[in-house]
């Protein structure tokens, strides 16, 4: 079997004005892979491409390319407007989709789903989280070999979207199926992905491993992708980082590699804190030969620092 | 001529300004029927709304002509009748046009939020109106120069209820003066005129169609948005109006000399002839329909707007195509193609292809593309899901396709001034047989030919959509929906 799903060579695909994919060259492997880009990037335009929706205006889409005997349904999808049915219930929608030998499996998705209550609803009778949780809910119900989700569980209740991750999660475990799916969310492309496709203007940015990204991003904004990131140049390194830490050159550190200290030895003074729950913003001030330089950091700490408080910078 | 153009031009004012009030009228109607009632998630209910445009209007015409002979001492009551079948048929291609149309790109929220700056200058009002138009009035001026453009338009009805030249009509004037062998150069100048006056009334939809770029998921026009109070009354009664004059009361009145007129057909041996007549008439409807379907989703496709001009002669209405076609083709380098089923084809394409270009649109605002690949997807499977998919296919794409060629094929099919202008010599359409003998009182044989003319595509299209459905019943292994 391929290592590759999908092989994009020089996609295009044109938009009304800009292009909304513009010479895309791609690989994506089995496993879970994220797509995230900004708004307008060409998340969903992608995706499309790969479910056969869309086709390129330019270019070749190989894919995707599974075992020769695999009898599993080669794709499905949970689109961006769930793609649903408006004349077929709930539990009509997983009945549909799911494979002879797993006839009994709309139950236990419904449940999972908190569904169950609804599963006699059309569409149209539907919140736009419930229509979300249906349109993943039935990608899973089809059990196919590879399963794409445009920003699966959009406008859910952010306080059990980990539940019904979790049932994305040990789907995908148990049916041994590839995922690609698009977000928004730093969080969920962290922890749900293991390979990460960056977009921006219908370019492909960057393309590798969501670990790497994540804890070495090479530049500020493909960081920015994942989330919070502090960036020093190689400038910022020599002021802030050393002697604390042997680095040199330009590197990104997440809020969670830095720690503020209190210690009246320091050699920085707090110039302001702001507590945002899951982040802290702290402004430092640090002054040498005469120059006085400021620079924000963000910590994970829940501690309050005081303004003119002398700290200390921690690598972890 | 002179006589002649000054008569007609009083005509072509009365006709203008029943245009206006009826599609103004009928545009208020519209927009009561859609609110808040998400049409597109209810394809029943916007069937029933939608009833006037599937009854030809040839038969309408002839059913309210008696009614019209009996009111001839009182011109008003003529002018009224008929201004209220307009409007039923109006308020019908109105609500359609609200249907397709993009989302209000100005929300309630938005215009709450321009109210709240409190300088009432010059400025804030000049903001305040281009806000309008962009956002909840634009909908309903698109929908109302729609309606504009129908009522105008409107022939077979008018031509059939005429008693004591009312109602007035501009197009049963000038295709009558046609008929009674006035010069093809006099017709083509009214004509124009006709043309020019329909260019006016389309200004309001060239100005307001280029406003905004709202998506099909922009925020609903606030005059759209609605509570529930009407939400049984009002469609109740408009669909209560319209089967009462379009089924129950020419089935009333004339049901039985139908049947009457079948057995007659039957007995003369005259019911296979009509059958094969109806059935002929029907392939170059059907022929043009496709076509200009296949040429419709070609423009919806083009990404520059200019190809939209395309539409344009259609939307002048069918007596300014057969007109123009007829002019063309006299031409010395066209002669040759006279009398030939080209120029009828033509002509009935070019007047089909706005309504197939509204007709794709509602196809494709109705059900997204993402439901469709949802389905198309689920064919890769073998067996049961495979069969499923293939069902639903079947139901979310081909289904809808016949139904929008049945319903373009009826329009092309029923209409008269393109058919009886363009048609080569040796082919006589049912419809202009019906439109001939209609003028002639009320007959048994009529009434029936009239019925099956109605019955006999329906039942064509119906049948071709069993066969499909068996076909992909038989392709999935017998297991489908």
């Amino acid at each position: 079997m391929s290592d590759e799903l999908w092989k994009l060579a020089s996609v295009r695909l044109r938009g009304d004005s800009v292009d909304r994919l513009a010479d895309v060259s791609l690989s994506i492997g089995h496993g879970v892979t994220a797509i995230v880009g900004f708004s307008g990037a060409g998340k969903t335009s992608l995706l499309n491409v790969l479910a056969g929706m869309d086709t390129p205006d330019a270019g070749t889409v190989d894919g995707p390319l599974l075992q020769a005997g695999d009898a599993r349904l080669p794709v499905y999808w949970s689109p961006q407007d769930g793609g649903l049915w408006p004349h077929l219930s709930v539990r009509e929608h997983l009945e549909v989709v799911q494979p002879e030998d797993f006839a009994n499996s709309a139950d236990k998705l419904l449940a999972d789903f908190d569904l169950a209550e609804r599963a006699n609803a059309l569409p149209g009778q539907m919140s736009r989280g419930e229509l979300s949780r249906l349109g993943v809910a039935r990608c899973l119900a089809a059990r196919p070999a590879v399963m794409l989700m445009d920003e699966p569980l959009a406008h859910t209740d952010p306080a059990r979207r980990p539940a019904w991750w979790q049932a994305i999660r040990n789907a995908v475990r148990a049916t041994e199926c590839s995922l690609v799916f698009s977000t928004h969310e730093p969080e969920a492309a962290v922890a749900e992905s293991t390979s990460i496709v960056c977009l921006e203007n219908g370019t492909v940015v960057f393309k590798g491993a969501t670990r790497d990204l994540y804890h070495q991003p090479p530049t500020l904004e493909l960081g920015q992708f994942l989330g919070a990131v502090n960036w020093f140049d190689e400038e910022a390194t020599a002021i802030w980082l050393n002697p604390a830490a042997e680095l040199s050159g330009p590197v990104g550190l997440r809020p969670e590699r830095l720690e503020i200290i209190p210690d009246e030895g320091g050699q920085f003074t707090v110039s302001s804190f702001r507590f945002f729950g899951s982040f802290a913003e702290t402004t430092l001030n640090f002054t040498c030969d005469s120059t006085t330089h400021e620079r924000t950091i963000l910590t994970r700490q829940c501690e309050e620092l005081c303004p003119l408080q002398r700290v200390r910078l921690n690598l972890k | 001529m002179i006589g002649s153009l000054s008569a007609f031009h009083s005509v072509l004012f009365w006709s203008v300004c029943r245009a206006i009030i009826v599609s103004g009228l009928g545009v208020v109607l519209a927009v009561w029927l859609w609110r808040g009632r998400r049409l597109s998630e209810r394809p029943a209910l916007m069937g029933m709304l939608l009833l006037p445009l599937f009854i030809p209007d040839l038969p309408v015409g002839y059913m309210w002509r008696l009614t019209a002979m009996k009111l001839t001492q009182s011109e008003l009551m003529i002018e009224v009748l008929y201004a209220g079948l307009l409007l039923c048929r109006a308020t019908a291609i109105q609500l359609l046009v609200l249907l397709i149309l993009p989302g209000s790109s100005a929300s309630s929220e938005a215009l709450h939020s321009w109210k709240l700056q409190p300088a009432r200058d010059l400025k804030w009002w000049r903001g305040w109106c281009r806000l309008w138009i962009a956002g909840p009035l634009k909908a309903p001026v698109v929908a109302w120069t729609v309606g504009m453009l129908a009522c105008f338009q409107e022939f077979e009805i008018a031509a059939l209820m005429q008693v004591d030249d009312y109602p007035v009509s501009w197009t049963v004037w000038l295709f009558d003066a046609q008929g009674k062998g006035e010069v093809l150069n006099h017709c083509l100048s009214w004509m124009l005129q006709g043309a020019g006056t329909q260019i006016v009334l389309l200004l309001p939809l060239l100005l307001f169609s280029g406003r905004s770029q709202a998506d099909s998921q922009g925020a609903e026009s606030q005059l759209l948005q609605g509570n529930g109070s009407a939400a049984i009354v009002l469609p109740s009664l408009f669909i209560g109006v319209n089967v009462l004059l379009s089924i129950v009361r020419p089935v009333w009145l004339h049901g039985e000399s139908a049947v009457r007129g079948l057995q007659l057909l039957w007995r003369t041996g005259a019911f296979q002839e009509t059958v094969a007549q109806i059935l002929h008439s029907l392939v170059p409807s059907l022929l043009s329909a496709l076509l200009a379907l296949q040429i419709a989703r070609v423009l919806e496709r083009c990404r520059s707007r200019f190809w939209l001009v395309a539409l344009c002669p259609g939307l002048c209405g069918a007596l300014f195509v057969s007109l123009s076609l007829l002019a063309l083709f006299q031409l010395p380098a066209f002669t040759w193609l006279w009398d030939t089923w080209i120029p009828m084809t033509v002509g009935q394409v070019v007047y089909a292809l706005p309504r197939a270009w509204l007709l794709i649109l509602v196809l494709r605002v109705t059900r997204p593309a993402s439901q469709i690949q949802s389905a198309v997807m689920l064919t890769g499977g073998s067996g049961t899901r495979g069969s499923q998919g293939r069902s639903l296919l079947w139901r979310l794409g081909s289904l809808r396709w016949l139904l929008a060629t049945a319903l373009l094929t009826h329009w092309c099919f029923w209409d008269v001034t393109v058919i009886s202008t363009l048609r080569p010599v040796y082919f006589e359409p049912v419809v202009t047989r019906l439109y001939d003998e209609m003028h002639y009182g009320h007959v048994d044989s009529l009434m029936a030919r009239a019925f099956l003319a109605i019955m006999i595509p329906v039942g064509v299209f119906a049948l071709m959509a069993i066969v499909w459905q068996r076909s992909v019943r038989f392709v999935s292994g017998g297991s489908g929906e």
